[in-house]
């Protein structure tokens, strides 16, 4: 299948006037599952909120497509309601606002967009019970405001507890493994890989290969100083793990 | 040139004197004489008052509305809280009208002449405070008898027809181990630039339970001016909560007092103003007995152009040890025009105390807001469901039905922030 799900080109972006993105290219088709590794501050977390659409993120140069259609200029609300979405490596806390309250914002917000009906209650609930249950998430946390006080590892299984509600086209995942002890990190895997299916496309961002011992990726993508530096396949991964980011890091000063 | 010229008065407060004189023929008590009096000496409250720095009535109000003459037919509809069954009592310019009608253990009388105060706290020279009880028509009282429940009463106060300044009295007496909720509501004709004063007075006895909500839904012409008194006896207990959203100049003061030992008040509220609106809250908390524990919270949204003030201070006296009292006041400007004028104090003069008090102003957190977006909502939405938690901070332990009838209030606001 030569179609791209996402397809970046030549993306180019600053932060605060600091150029981050360095002429990126990368295309993820149907049904892939795509790893970007990288060494600390090669720019990874920057690519996943440049592509989620965050105020302060300039694109510069380039374009981002999803199915064919392209993302530069939306909203972060605008993406999400045309199926992309992003698990944060550090969600944040909402205080005051209850898990199912924000659950229901958000779902009823993207069906509202796409001009869907809205859930109705009991069809909601069910939803998010039968989905809590398989993440190991109990219900009194649901109850309580979103990832406030919540451990590390219970705020990774709430990103993807959303991701799984929400049933994104593309879902982008940074560092969903980080603070994740080895039982956590199996349910939360087993929570993407039930996601996998032929229409449906990831970016998994991860700094340690770890993760895709449990998530297994179709391809590898090294990225460095703002730039895919090197692609492959899985056994990348592995070399990446045996070798270190030294190569790349090299490349990047 | 005459030397003894004294300088011109503003127009606003030459008004209100005109205003009161053409009430004169009509017969006022002394008493409304006296409160007068005090007000022609001493003007309206400008800025070199120290209570009223950030709320110069002297530039806030333009111009002053005549007397009321007769109060304008106003009715119950849409109102914010439908209690029913005799357990509204419709005021109209100040003065109540229609049925009255009080449920079993409790007593409402109207009285001309206004009686001795329910409480020393009020500051009787404050200028807001002398002209509420010089345009008073009447006072209010009512009584619920000891160890009563009470239930909820409503006072409705409603400002129709043609601008008018007038003004409401109402002192409410809850005896030893009485409880009662009380609920106020004010609103007034649209486009009418009403001057509506309200001076409430609770005196709570011994072992009493008292809960008081009041909801400023003015119309943004109007301006208002109200002062709430409260004393508080022995193992009381006090919960007040104002919502804010109305009138184009407001000020609110709580002047309260424990006078008892182990009583409890919680003085709380939010203000959500835009345009060109400008929201004082006042309080003055003063902890005359020991063991007595206070709370004060308020949030404040400041939206366009429009100005809040918080003002709150907390005097424990000599002798009242173990009081427990905190408070804060934070604040959310969603826009560059917003300003908000936070001024905590506290003036302790025991040793054996807990206070504390803490003030904030910001803007809304763009991480979060970009979070929630992430997740599809529109921004407007994702600031809406900020705001609305924010706000809710305040009305926490409430009875539910309040809570949502306050919360539906906010959420109406909040949808009417411009796209
Ligand atoms: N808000 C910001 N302002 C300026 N520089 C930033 C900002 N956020 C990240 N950076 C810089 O961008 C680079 C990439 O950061 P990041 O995308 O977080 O890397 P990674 O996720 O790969 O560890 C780093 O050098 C970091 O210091
Ligand atoms: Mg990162």
């Amino acid at each position: 299948m030569g179609y791209k799900m996402l397809s970046i080109n030549d993306l180019h972006a600053n932060v605060d006037d600091k150029k981050i993105i360095k002429g990126l290219s990368l295309n993820v088709k149907p049904g892939e599952v795509a790893a970007i590794m990288g060494p600390n501050g090669a720019g990874k977390s920057t690519l996943s909120y440049v592509l989620a659409g965050r105020e302060g993120y300039d694109v510069t140069g380039g374009d981002v497509t999803l199915g064919g259609e392209s993302l530069m200029g939306l909203e972060a609300n605008e993406r999400a309601a045309k199926g992309l979405f992003l698990a944060f490596q550090y969600p944040l806390e909402i205080p005051g606002v209850t898990t199912m309250t924000f659950l229901k914002a958000a779902m009823n917000a993207q069906r509202k967009q796409r001009g869907e009906e809205e859930l109705s209650t009991p069809d909601f609930m069910k939803r998010v019970r039968v989905a809590a249950d398989k993440l190991g998430i109990k219900q009194d946390m649901l109850r309580r405001p979103l990832n406030v006080g919540f451990s590390g590892g219970e705020k990774k299984r709430m990103e993807v507890l959303q991701m799984v509600l929400l049933e994104p086209k593309f879902a982008i995942l940074d560092e969903t493994d980080s603070g994740l002890d080895i039982d956590a990190l199996r349910i939360v895997a087993e929570g993407v890989n039930a996601l996998r299916s032929p229409d449906r496309g990831f970016l998994v961002i991860t700094h340690y290969q770890r993760l895709l011992d449990y998530i297994k990726p179709d391809t590898v993508h090294v990225l460095a100083d703002g730039r895919i530096v090197k692609s492959g396949g899985p056994e990348l991964a592995l070399e990446l793990e045996k070798n270190g980011y030294r190569d790349y890091v090299a490349h990047a000063a | 040139m005459n030397a003894t010229l004294r300088p011109a008065r503003p127009p606003a407060e030459a008004a209100l004197i005109d205003s009161f004189e053409a009430l004169r023929n009509r017969g006022v008590s002394p008493s409304r004489e006296a409160a007068f009096a005090r007000f022609v000496e001493r003007g309206l409250p400008s800025r070199r008052i120290e209570a009223w720095h950030y709320t110069d009535l002297r530039t806030l109000l333009k111009s002053a509305p005549p007397a009321l003459v007769e109060p304008a037919p106003a009715s119950l509809a849409g109102a914010l809280f439908e209690l029913g069954g005799g357990r509204d009592l419709l005021f109209s310019g100040g003065a109540l009208v229609g049925d009255v009608s009080a449920p079993a253990g409790v007593s409402i009388a109207r009285r001309d002449v206004s009686p001795p105060a329910a409480s020393a706290i009020i500051d009787e020279h404050d200028g807001a405070v002398s002209l509420a009880r010089a345009f008073a028509r009447e006072t209010v009282v009512i009584s619920i008898a000891a160890g009563v429940d009470a239930g909820a009463l409503h006072l409705a106060f409603r400002n129709a027809g043609p601008a008018a300044v007038s003004a409401a009295h109402v002192v409410v007496s809850v005896e030893p181990g009485a409880s009662v909720t009380i609920l106020e509501s004010h609103t007034s004709a649209a486009g009418e630039a009403h001057l509506a004063q309200a001076l409430v007075e609770f005196d709570v006895r011994d072992g009493a339970n008292v809960r008081h909500v009041r909801v400023n839904d003015l119309a943004p012409e109007a301006s208002s001016l109200s002062t709430l008194g409260v004393e508080i006896g022995a193992g009381a207990a006090f919960d007040t909560c104002s919502l804010t959203m109305g009138a184009g100049v407001s000020r609110h003061q709580v002047f309260l007092r424990f006078s008892g030992e182990n009583a409890n008040a919680a003085i709380r509220g939010a203000t959500l103003v835009r345009g060109r609106q400008h929201a004082d809250t006042t309080l003055v908390v003063t902890h005359a007995a020991a063991h007595c524990e206070s709370r004060e919270m308020f949030k404040n949204i400041i939206d366009e152009d429009a100005t809040g003030v918080f003002q709150g201070r907390i005097n424990v006296a000599q002798g009242a040890q173990k009081t427990d009292a905190r408070m804060s006041s934070n604040a959310l400007l969603l826009s560059d025009g917003a300003a908000m004028y936070n001024k905590p104090e506290l003036e302790i003069f025991a040793d054996d105390v807990q206070c504390a008090h803490g003030a904030t102003c910001g803007e809304l957190d763009q991480n979060l807001l970009f979070y929630i977006m992430a997740r599809g909502l529109p921004r407007r939405e994702a600031e809406a469901l900020l705001l609305e938690a924010f706000v809710a901070g305040a009305f926490e332990d409430m009875d539910e039905t309040l809570f949502e009838s306050l919360m539906e209030k906010v959420r109406g606001w909040l949808a009417q922030r411009n796209r």
